[in-house]
């Protein structure tokens, strides 16, 4: 599977495919609760609920990737992003990385082939259910 | 006509007139009464009471039609000419009457008038009451129709001397009128409202109510509403609307190698955003080398390429907002600045590179540099921190790290 980013939500102009991330990916969904207790020990809990979610993937991208990736959000960086993940996913949201960091960390003789690491944070809603491919 | 009368006397007694009227047949009844009181005082002390009644009856008892006019006039008078506390009374109680017995219409009318003074004359403090109780009916008995008029004319005043006094001014006025059939009821109701706000709105409501029902006839009733509200600003707002349609198509090609070149898929723009290049750059083998001015440089250095780990970084200026609902909202203006920073660590300096490194800063001090990448991409920007440690890492080993804020060329 793949990690691929289009943009402008809804006009899709531009799509990036990207190799799936690594390892230690997340998902922070963005509820809130306050809980509070009274005098008599009732405890109380108000709840702020979110259809949101923050996305961190950690990429390891060639060199020509990682310069395809940074076109890409010099192009969008405040645009609305559809995200489809490696789990089929589609989410809508924004990059809130900032700011957005290449790591040269891999070596390589030839120019291009360097590896590249770069962490992206993606706030947004899911609008589809993950569709894993049939084995 | 003939007049029998008997006067009383002033000791006390009281005194009694006994008037009789009587008039022949056909002929204009015309009575009028005028009558004037005065009680004096002397130097004793006695209380002095003046009470007078009178009852006046007119009847006319014919066939023909006749008019009837009864005219009474009253003139009470009571003078204290002591020194001493005295209480002055007067009471003034009259009773008219007017029947009209008869089978055709007639006009009955009544007239009164009637003035009553209570003038206290002395250097010391008294009081004055004056007192009327009026009462005015006017009564048709009679299977016609009858217009009854009835005027009453009141005249009050209270002298005051020259001393202080207390007088109390009281009036009491009950008419009536009976007509059996025939109801006239008028209600009128002004209103009259003011708001002011940047604006006066005035507000008027007037409401007539008239209802009128004889016997045997139909009641109607009307009411008229009238309300008026003047707008003294008129603004006009126009909107322009511009509803523009556009369409995009993209696609993407999800292969190994599509993972890892530079493939991005471009369709049809979005006005709004600049996509980027579909054409991969052009990556080449250069060392690292600063040169300084930009625009026509006089000095150059030439440095060993980073180490690994060296960082481009993209900063944006974005203002992130999060609605009540929850929806998150980023806007950022395309004008507004896009930071793009190296930031390199070299090593392997020997002491002269890094002797060189350390007066290229200081004479580049916040001017604009031109910075050629390890992979020939020439930069154009300025070193942001001149004060970047210069390490003595071995004997001949110097390391240095700074950063580096521009854009490509």
């Amino acid at each position: 599977m793949t990690l691929i980013l289009q943009a402008p939500v809804p006009l899709l102009t531009t799509t990036t495919v990207l190799p799936s991330p690594q390892f230690g990916d997340g998902e922070i969904p963005k509820h809130s609760i306050s809980v509070m207790q009274s005098m008599n020990g009732t405890t109380y809990s108000y709840v702020k609920s979110n259809a949101r979610s923050q996305l961190q993937y950690s990429l390891t991208l060639s060199r020509m990737k990682a310069l395809e990736l940074r076109a890409f959000i010099l192009a969008y960086y405040r645009a609305k992003v559809r995200l489809t993940n490696h789990k089929g996913e589609v989410w809508d949201g924004y990059f809130t990385s900032n700011p957005f960091e290449f790591s040269t960390d891999g070596k390589s003789s030839m120019p291009g082939n360097a590896e590249q690491t770069i962490t992206i944070d993606f706030d947004g809603t899911r609008v589809s259910a993950p569709s894993l491919p049939a084995c | 006509m003939s007049l029998t009368g008997k006067l009383g006397t002033i000791d006390s007694q009281p005194g009694n007139i006994e008037l009789g009227l009587s008039v022949d047949l056909n002929q204009l009844v015309s009575q009028s009464i005028a009558f004037v009181q005065m009680a004096a005082g002397d130097s004793h002390r006695f209380e002095q009471l003046q009470s007078i009644a009178f009852v006046q009856a007119a009847v006319a008892v014919v066939d023909r039609p006749a008019s009837v006019s009864q005219s009474l006039t009253f003139t009470s008078l009571a003078v204290q000419g002591s020194t001493f506390p005295k209480t002055a009374t007067s009471t003034l109680s009259f009773v008219g009457a007017a029947t009209n017995v008869v089978d055709h219409h007639r006009t009955v009318s009544q007239s009164l008038g009637l003035t009553q003074s209570v003038d206290v004359r002395g250097p010391i403090y008294k009081t004055a009451t004056n007192t009327m109780a009026l009462v005015g009916s006017a009564d048709v008995q009679g299977p016609i129709y009858e217009l009854v008029h009835q005027s009453l004319n009141l005249f009050e005043s209270t002298h005051q001397s020259d001393i202080h006094v207390y007088a109390t001014n009281e009036l009491d006025f009950v008419q009536a009128a009976g007509r059996v059939h025939t109801r006239t009821v008028t209600q009128s109701l002004s209103f009259t409202q003011i708001a002011a706000r940047k604006s006066i709105v005035i507000q008027t409501l007037a409401f007539t109510q008239l209802a009128e029902a004889g016997k045997g006839g139909a009641v109607e009733q009307e009411l008229e509403f009238e309300e008026i509200v003047s707008i003294k600003g008129i603004f006009r707002r126009s909107g322009i609307q511009t509803l523009d349609l556009l369409q995009s198509v993209t696609y993407y090609i999800d292969r190994g190698c599509t993972r890892f070149a530079y493939t991005p898929f471009v369709g049809t723009s979005d006005p709004n955003y600049t996509p980027p290049s579909t054409v991969e750059p052009t990556l080449g083998y250069h060392r690292l080398r600063l040169t300084y001015p930009y625009t026509s440089p006089s000095l150059s250095l030439t440095l060993p390429n980073p180490a690994f780990s060296d960082k481009d970084r993209l900063s944006f200026n974005r203002i992130n907002r999060e609605t009540r609902g929850g929806t998150l909202i980023v806007f950022a203006d395309p004008k507004w600045p896009k930071t793009q920073t190296l930031a390199l660590q070299v090593d392997n300096l020997n002491p002269n590179q890094a002797e060189d490194m350390i007066t290229f800063l200081r004479s580049s001090l916040g001017k604009e540099i031109g910075l050629l990448d390890w992979e020939n991409r020439q930069w154009r920007g300025i070193i942001t921190t001149p004060d970047a440690r210069v390490t003595h890492v071995g004997r001949n080993d110097r390391s240095i790290a700074f950063e580096f804020q521009g854009e490509l060329v």
